[in-house]
C-alpha cells in the first residue's frame, strides 16, 4: 500500500505538472514590472508637476526635461541627470582623459533627444543607458581601450558572451542571437570617433534603428559630473576612489548608487546608496557605532550599514568578490560620507 | 551585482508557476498571480537580488499574494472531499481518483496549511526555510503541517502511525 506520503508527493507533482512557457512569462514580467514602475513615477511626477505650477521652480541642469523635446517623455515627469562641469574638455577634445576620472564623464547627450537612465565612470571606461523614447533603450560606453569597452555591462541588459576586437570598431552596425530571454537579438555599432577613443552603443530590439538615433544623440565636447546623492569624504589609507554607478531607471522612486574603493592588488569595497521611497524605516538599533550614530554589521561580517537614512540604505560591502578591506575601513568610508537633504531632488546632490 | 531579474525569471519562473498551481489549484490564476507578483519584484529587483536567497523572498511574496486573495474571496469554490467511496490501489484508474480526492482535499485545507504541505512535499524544503517563506517559526510549519496530514489521515482512513512525516 502507497503511503500517505507518497500519496501527497504524487498528487503534487501531477497537478503542479505542465508545460511552461519561460519567454513569455519573462517577457510580460518584464512588461508588468516596467508599467507598474511608470506608473508609480508619474503618479510622483503629477505631485511634482502641481509644486512645479505653484512655485515655478528652476532646477537647471537636473531638473525635468520639457516635453517637446524629449520623443518619449511624459511631460511632467522628473528626472536625475549628470550635472555639466563647465570648463572641462569633452573626450573629443582631450581623449586622454577618458576614463581617468571616476567623478567625470567626458560625453554628453542632446536632451531633445535622449534621456538618462543611469551614467558610470568605472574601470577605465565611461557609460551611460540612455532611453531615446518609444520604450528604446541604449547603452553606450567610452574608453581608450578596446578591453575596457567590451568588459562594461550595464544593470538591465543581456549581453553575448563573446566580445570584439579592435577591428569591429568601424562603424558598421552588427547582429547578435538573442542574449536573453525572450526573441529579440542584440545590435551593436561600435566606431572610434577620434583616434585613441573605442565607442559603442548596444540595444536588445526588434531591428538596430535605435543605434544610430543614439549615436546623433551622443556629443563629445562636454562634461558631466557623475552626479549623486552620495559623496565620501574620507578614505582608508592607501585606498582611493576608483568607480562611481548611478541608477536613476525609477526616479524619483527610487535611486541607486554605487560607489568602488579601491587598494593596490586589484582589492576594492562597494558603497552603495539604495533609496525607495516605499522602503520601511530602516533598522532602528544597531550593533556598532561610527561616531556618535548607530551601525549595523550584518551576521555574515562582510557588510555595514550606517543607519539613520530615511527610505534609504547605505551600506559598505568589504566581502566577496573582493576582499582586501576591513569592518574598520567600511566604518571610515560611511563616517565620512555624506548624503543629500533629499534624495529626490538632484539640487541638493551636489 | 547579482542575478539578473530576467535570469532570474528564465530559470525559476517555471518552478513558480507550479507552486502557484498548487498553491490556487487554478492553472489560469497561477499564471495571473504569478505574473503578478514577478511584476512587484521586477519594481524591488535590486533590492531583492541582494538578499542571501532571492527564491526565497519571491516565494513569500508568491503565497502571501495567494493568501490575500484567499481572504479577499467570499466563496471558495472547492469543498472538502471525504473518502467515501475510495478506490482500491493498484489499479491505474483507481490510483488516479485516489489522486484527485487527496487533490480535493489538499485544496479544502487552511491557507497556510495547504502551503506548508506544498512546500514540504512537492518542493522539498525543509522546516527552516518553509518557516522563512511564510514568515513563521519553524515550530509553527510542523504545527501546520501536523494539522493538515492529521486531517487527511481522517479522511482517507489511514491510520496515525502509516507513513507522513510528523
Amino acid at each position: 500500500m502507497i503511503d500517505l506520503d507518497e500519496r501527497i508527493v504524487r498528487t503534487l507533482r501531477e497537478r503542479a505538472g505542465g508545460t511552461v512557457d519561460t519567454d513569455r512569462l519573462t517577457a510580460r514580467a518584464v512588461a508588468l514590472g516596467r508599467a507598474r514602475r511608470r506608473r508609480r513615477r508619474i503618479g510622483a511626477a503629477s505631485a511634482l508637476g502641481v509644486v512645479a505650477l505653484l512655485g515655478s521652480a528652476a532646477v537647471g541642469a537636473l531638473g525635468p526635461v520639457p516635453g517637446p523635446r524629449w520623443p518619449g517623455a511624459e511631460p511632467t515627469v522628473a528626472v536625475a541627470a549628470p550635472a555639466r562641469v563647465p570648463g572641462v574638455p569633452g573626450a573629443a577634445a582631450r581623449p586622454d582623459l577618458v576614463g581617468n576620472d571616476p567623478q567625470l564623464l567626458h560625453f554628453t547627450v542632446d536632451p531633445a533627444r535622449a534621456r538618462w537612465l543611469t551614467w558610470q565612470s568605472i574601470a577605465g571606461a565611461e557609460g551611460a543607458r540612455l532611453d531615446l523614447g518609444g520604450g528604446r533603450q541604449v547603452a553606450f560606453d567610452l574608453a581608450r581601450t578596446v578591453t575596457a569597452v567590451e568588459d562594461m555591462r550595464h544593470e538591465g541588459m543581456t549581453y553575448p558572451a563573446a566580445s570584439a576586437g579592435a577591428d569591429a570598431f568601424d562603424g558598421q552596425v552588427r547582429q547578435v542571437p538573442s542574449p536573453g530571454p525572450g526573441a529579440q537579438p542584440g545590435w551593436f555599432l561600435r566606431w572610434q570617433p577620434v583616434p585613441g577613443l573605442y565607442a559603442r552603443v548596444y540595444t536588445v530590439a526588434d531591428d538596430d534603428s535605435v543605434l544610430r538615433a543614439a549615436q546623433s544623440a551622443l556629443r563629445l565636447d562636454a562634461a558631466h559630473r557623475c552626479a549623486s546623492p552620495l559623496r565620501l569624504g574620507a578614505l582608508p589609507p592607501d585606498a582611493w576612489l576608483a568607480g562611481c554607478a548611478v541608477n536613476a531607471v525609477g526616479f524619483p522612486d527610487s535611486l541607486d548608487v554605487v560607489l568602488r574603493v579601491a587598494r593596490p592588488g586589484g582589492r576594492w569595497m562597494q558603497v552603495r546608496l539604495e533609496h525607495h521611497r516605499e522602503m520601511a524605516g530602516s533598522r532602528a538599533e544597531g550593533n556598532r557605532t561610527i561616531g556618535d550614530r548607530a551601525a549595523y554589521l550584518y551576521p555574515k561580517g562582510d557588510e555595514l550599514e550606517l543607519l539613520g537614512f530615511r527610505k534609504a540604505h547605505l551600506t559598505a560591502r568589504f566581502g566577496w568578490p573582493s576582499h582586501g578591506f576591513t569592518e574598520a575601513d567600511a566604518a571610515v568610508v560611511l563616517g565620512g560620507s555624506r548624503v543629500a537633504a533629499d534624495l529626490a531632488d538632484p539640487r541638493t546632490w551636489d | 551585482m547579482g542575478v539578473t531579474f530576467e535570469e532570474y525569471v528564465s530559470s525559476r519562473g517555471p518552478a513558480l508557476i507550479r507552486l502557484a498551481r498548487l498553491l490556487t489549484g487554478n492553472e489560469h490564476r497561477a499564471e495571473d498571480l504569478t505574473q503578478d507578483v514577478l511584476a512587484r519584484a521586477y519594481v524591488h529587483w535590486r533590492r531583492i537580488a541582494r538578499a542571501d536567497r532571492p527564491d526565497v523572498y519571491v516565494r513569500r511574496m508568491l503565497v502571501n499574494a495567494n493568501n490575500s486573495w484567499w481572504r479577499r474571496r467570499v466563496n471558495r469554490e472547492l469543498a472538502t472531499a471525504d473518502f467515501a467511496e475510495r478506490p482500491q490501489h493498484g489499479d491505474l484508474g483507481g490510483e488516479t481518483a485516489d489522486r484527485d480526492a487527496v487533490w480535493r482535499l489538499i485544496l479544502g485545507l487552511p491557507d497556510r496549511q495547504r502551503a506548508v504541505l506544498v512546500l514540504r512535499y512537492y518542493e522539498d524544503l525543509d522546516d527552516a526555510t518553509i518557516a522563512q517563506i511564510l514568515g513563521c517559526s519553524p515550530v509553527t510549519v510542523r504545527t501546520h503541517a501536523m494539522r493538515a496530514l492529521n486531517h487527511l489521515r481522517e479522511r482517507c482512513g489511514v491510520p496515525t502511525t502509516n507513513g507522513s512525516r510528523p
